[in-house]
């Protein structure tokens, strides 16, 4: 920001009709001039990322465009990541110190490994960085900026390294922050907090031998992702998903995202293992609730000036930028700083839950304070709209006060189940217009519309074999081969003989679920565009990777981020069925494990319920809170209720 | 320079022209649609496309180059600022396995 301008006494105060001596002054004025002199000025700010170093932080060029001054002002990949890193280490240093010093072994090993992971990374994503960076390039002779890349990834994780071991123990504490600075890298698909966790998880793998066996087998997995790749996909836009998704698919970038993922995972477990038994249930409350507070803060104060959009974003570390206006999404959703209006709303909802099961397990009344933080997370659950999030909650507290008050069993379980079919019968009985036969062909009508089915033949009436539910129909045509996704294709077969043997079937089960939660549609192009293998539908692509998904079948609706809108198709496309049925299983018998912990149960039914229809666990913020929550069996206990 | 022009415009006896062109600097570059364009670099990162022989080596003539990784001088200035601090950061932990080292040696020798 502070790069200073070349003529510091020339910077014009801009309008429309001075704009072009932005245009023709290109990486003259410097941003913070350029500020002091516009601090009324009517302005939009956008970054532009592939800038020299020389012009970071420096106005390059503007444009008038739909009645609008645009000014962009330049980033660079090297300084990004020195600046970015270096303030979050400032506020990582702020965590107080833990008396007790928990070790990390091979320090220096881990940060190798680390390192030679990232130049991984960045060999196998050069669409994205290109991108992103003017002279960037793969090649690792005499390439400083490459070198520089990774010196700076040494110093940042050699600092950490200094600063975690004392901290980690209340590591824990700061997980609900990650929701206010999601730790995002500007142009680069990287995040500070997944290269912090790879760190730590490749120190733990070296000194315990079952992760090493885990590491062997997920190599074994990464062998056969990458013995599927047909065709290398160069570039998928991450947009909102940034720093925890793949932007290509070839063998690099899949053995990289596969590893590091499992890293990640042992790391934030360990940290789950050595710090939730200690843990104090009302500072983490607390800081759940002022978490939530900050990202309302942040979301109204982005939105009322480009500027302060501009800094919340880069020093947040945003997956995208902040929105710009209070008009909610699509008529419905304000996602505010967020990547995803649904993700936030589950958060916020979460934030709730947590502190009404916190307050009722410590018996403590919530002070006034507490009271104005939590109203403040209902603000922001109310203005992010996520109508699953509130009732998924209200069933949840509902099914807490039952389990709380009602000591009689003849009278508890009929009443736990009255609560969770409420809902839908609710719904059922007053607002589904569709049967089930209409949901299912709902859904596989969505599958047909993003499908490429132009050469399909119209009757006198103009209408095709799709309009008339002659599904069967599209896929015997000599020229559906090809066009139709093998996922649609199974379901329209599925559909198509059911009624003979009356056995409901997969089609109908999966639209029944999707029509209630408004998924028809998304739902419906995901089967549209779901065209694995016998071999991808059995283990997946890879650990977040949705490249291969998005291209690897051509449809209409190949451009634009859309996502499965459902966490379990996510990891249905990463994992395949195999990987989808051993993480469930892994779930399950956490649950049966701590089949008496109520308030462990409860909250992670919460979560899993959101899980089906949201992409929650495709942002790394939710997706550390889920496997927090997987591990939280000894935050609370259950025989202190009792 | 002139072998720098031949090796990233490609060979043409159309070298003398460039003297010319130098002196005026109203000339306007005619697109030779036998000409495989080229993107060329400057010291700043900044790209531009040309689109002749005539016009890559007017530039080329200029400092402009094709190889992208030459032309960061300001990467260059920024790594040689790293490893000084990646020495930094390194130099107490060699000295602390040095100590280490030589009192071992010092213990085995007593």
């Amino acid at each position: 920001m502070i790069n200073s301008s070349e003529n510091l006494d020339n910077v014009p105060t801009i309008n429309n009709e001075n704009i072009g001596e932005f245009e023709s002054n290109v990486c003259e004025f410097s941003f913070f001039e350029f500020l002091s002199k516009n601090l009324n000025s009517s302005y939009s700010l956008q970054l532009d990322n592939p800038s020299s170093i020389n012009c970071f932080a420096k106005i390059n060029s503007a444009d008038y465009l739909n009645d609008k001054n645009i000014v962009y002002v330049g980033t660079n990949l090297n300084v990004d990541i020195i600046i970015q890193s270096l303030f979050w280490l400032l506020l990582f240093s702020i965590i107080p110190k833990d008396k007790k010093i928990s070790k990390l072994n091979f320090k220096n090993s881990s940060i190798f490994v680390t390192l030679l992971l990232l130049l991984l990374h960045f060999v196998s994503e050069e669409s994205f960085y290109n991108m992103n960076s003017k002279i960037y390039s793969s090649s690792l002779k005499d390439n400083f900026q490459l070198y520089s890349l990774l010196l700076t990834f040494f110093i940042v994780l050699k600092l950490f390294s200094i600063l975690v071991e004392t901290r980690i123990n209340n590591i824990i504490y700061y997980l609900p922050i990650l929701f206010v600075f999601p730790g995002t890298y500007n142009s680069s698909n990287l995040n500070v907090i997944y290269i912090c966790l790879i760190f730590i998880g490749i120190s733990i793998m070296l000194r315990k031998n079952v992760y090493k066996i885990l590491v062997i087998i997920n190599l074994i997995i990464t062998y056969l992702w990458i013995s599927f790749i047909n065709e290398d996909i160069l570039y998928f836009d991450v947009d909102k998903l940034k720093g925890f998704s793949s932007s290509s698919y070839n063998q690099n970038s899949i053995f990289y995202w596969s590893m590091s993922f499992l890293f990640v995972i042992f790391g934030f477990v360990y940290i789950c293992k050595i710090s939730l038994k200690n843990v104090e249930l009302n500072k983490l409350k607390i800081n759940f609730l002022a978490s939530g507070v900050l990202v309302v803060f942040f979301s109204l104060i982005s939105a009322v000036s480009p500027v302060i959009n501009f800094f919340t974003y880069y020093y947040l570390g945003l997956n995208k930028t902040a929105s710009k206006t209070f008009d909610p999404v699509a008529g419905n959703a304000w996602r505010g700083i967020s990547s995803s209006a649904e993700a936030i709303g589950e958060f916020y909802a979460f934030v709730i839950l947590f502190t009404i099961f916190t307050s009722v397990y410590k018996k403590m009344k919530l002070s006034p304070l507490e009271i104005c933080l939590l109203l403040i997370n209902i603000y922001g659950l109310y203005k992010s709209n996520n109508f699953a999030a509130m009732t998924s909650m209200l069933i949840v507290i509902l099914l807490f006060f039952i389990f709380l008050n009602v000591q009689s069993k003849n009278i508890k379980y009929p009443l736990y189940i009255l609560t969770i079919l409420i809902f839908p019968i609710i719904y059922f009985s007053f607002f589904n217009s569709y049967d089930f036969d209409e949901s299912s062909r709902k859904m596989i009508k969505e599958g047909f519309n993003v499908s490429n089915v132009e050469y399909l033949d119209k009757n006198e009436f103009g209408r095709t074999p799709i309009d008339d539910n002659r599904f069967y129909e599209v896929i015997l045509n000599s020229d559906s081969e090809g066009k139709i996704s093998t996922s649609l294709n199974y379901l329209v077969e599925e559909y198509h003989f059911s009624e003979r043997n009356g056995i409901p079937n997969i089609t109908t089960i999966i639209s029944s679920i999707a029509t209630p939660i408004n998924r028809s549609e998304k739902w419906g192009i995901f089967f549209g565009k779901y065209n694995p293998s016998f071999n991808t539908f059995l283990i997946g692509t890879g650990s977040i990777n949705l490249t291969h998904y998005y291209f690897g079948h051509a449809s209409k609706a190949n451009f634009g981020l859309i996502l499965p809108h459902s966490s379990i198709f996510s990891y249905l496309i990463f994992f395949g069925i195999l990987g989808l049925v051993v993480l469930i299983g892994l779930i399950f018998s956490k649950f049966y494990l701590n089949k008496n912990n109520t308030y462990f149960i409860l909250l992670n039914v919460y979560f899993l319920i959101n899980l089906l229809k949201s992409d929650s666990l495709l942002y790394l913020n939710s997706f550390l809170l889920f496997i927090m929550l997987l591990n939280s069996n000894n935050l609370f206990k259950y025989s202190r209720v009792e | 320079m002139d072998s720098d022009i031949f090796k990233i415009c490609g060979e043409s006896d159309l070298l003398p022209e460039l003297e010319k062109i130098q002196s005026d600097p109203n000339f306007v570059f005619e697109p030779d649609p036998n000409f495989n364009p080229i993107t060329l670099f400057n010291e700043i990162g900044d790209t531009i496309m040309v689109n002749s022989w005539i016009e890559c080596a007017n530039y080329v003539n200029g400092g402009w180059v094709n190889n992208i990784v030459e032309t960061g001088n300001y990467e260059r200035n920024l790594f040689f600022g790293l490893s000084i601090l990646t020495c930094v950061l390194l130099i107490p932990e060699i000295l602390k396995y040095l100590n280490r080292f030589l009192n071992r040696k010092k213990e085995k020798t007593s």
